[in-house]
């Protein structure tokens, strides 16, 4: 069983994921935004975190840059389906520059974000 | 601080370039010159860096997204220059198509052998290889900064 921080702002992805995840007996907490992220990160260690990119008028990236310290023991993986202002093909340079270990498009089959906490749970942080 | 440089090259326009910096204006001349490095085969069968791009789309993506609209989501361009894109790709027999297991509307790409013999030679892979070299700290500076330099330029 992983401990697994999902940083996500809408709810129906965040209840699929979950509902996916938590089907393989992994421990699911959930953050809306990036202030609730920061403070679960702040107390309790997780074995991976799955973070959006568009968190409503925040960027999940922008995050990550802004707060690196606070996952360098934990692997993230990026999720994104597109948004405002940039595109998906440089929000996913942003990812891989940023350390994610994998990025996920929306929409993805289940086993893609099971194959993705596999090998985020190999890479040997956390 | 690019957000107040854009806003006073609206109001100004671009400043002479004997005003900019001199070091600025260099760093700005090595970040153009390394670009145009990257993609430096001349000859007529070279692959375009979108059809780069492309292919490396289709070999991250799940199958639900390796559409000519995926690709068009992921370039942040309509679905008439990603549909021609594909077909230069096609006919190169770089990737193949099948029809959509989910939605028989839709057609799935992935890439052929000859797509990812190709890719493994894909230009990207030599800045990637040179940039191993750099250690952790100058790494996430040069992320943040190109990053910072990207997003200035594209609004």
């Amino acid at each position: 069983m992983a401990k697994i921080l999902l940083i996500e702002d809408d709810k129906a992805v965040a209840d699929s994921l979950s509902f996916v995840l938590q089907r393989k007996n992994h421990e699911i907490t959930h953050a809306t935004n990036t202030i609730s992220a920061k403070h679960e990160l702040g107390s309790k260690s997780f074995d991976c975190a799955f973070i959006d990119v568009w968190l409503g008028e925040e960027d999940g990236l922008e995050f990550l840059a802004d707060n690196g310290e606070l996952f360098s023991e934990t692997p993230f993986i990026v999720i994104s389906g597109g948004g405002p202002g940039r595109t998906l093909e440089n929000v996913t340079a942003r990812a891989d520059a940023y350390g994610a270990v994998r990025m996920l498009f929306k929409p993805f089959e289940d086993t893609e974000l099971l194959d993705a906490l596999s090998l985020a749970l190999e890479s040997g942080k956390g | 601080m690019l957000h107040a440089i854009n806003e006073h090259m609206k109001k100004n326009g671009a400043p002479p370039l004997a005003q900019a910096d001199r070091r600025t204006r260099g760093l700005a001349l090595l970040l153009e010159q390394t670009a145009r490095l990257i993609y430096d085969e001349k000859h007529p069968q070279a692959l375009h860096a979108v059809q780069w791009s492309a292919l490396r789309f289709f070999d991250r993506a799940g199958e639900q997204t390796r559409t000519v609209a995926g690709l068009a989501k992921y370039l942040g361009v309509t679905s008439g220059p990603a549909s021609r894109t594909t077909s230069s790709l096609l006919k190169r027999e770089l990737v193949s198509v099948k029809p959509s297991p989910s939605d028989s509307r839709s057609r799935v790409y992935e890439l052929t052998k000859a797509g990812r013999d190709i890719l493994a030679e894909d230009p990207i892979q030599r800045v990637a290889f040179l940039l191993t070299e750099l250690p952790e700290e100058d790494l996430s500076v040069l992320a943040r900064t190109l990053d910072k330099i990207y997003s200035g330029l594209d609004t």
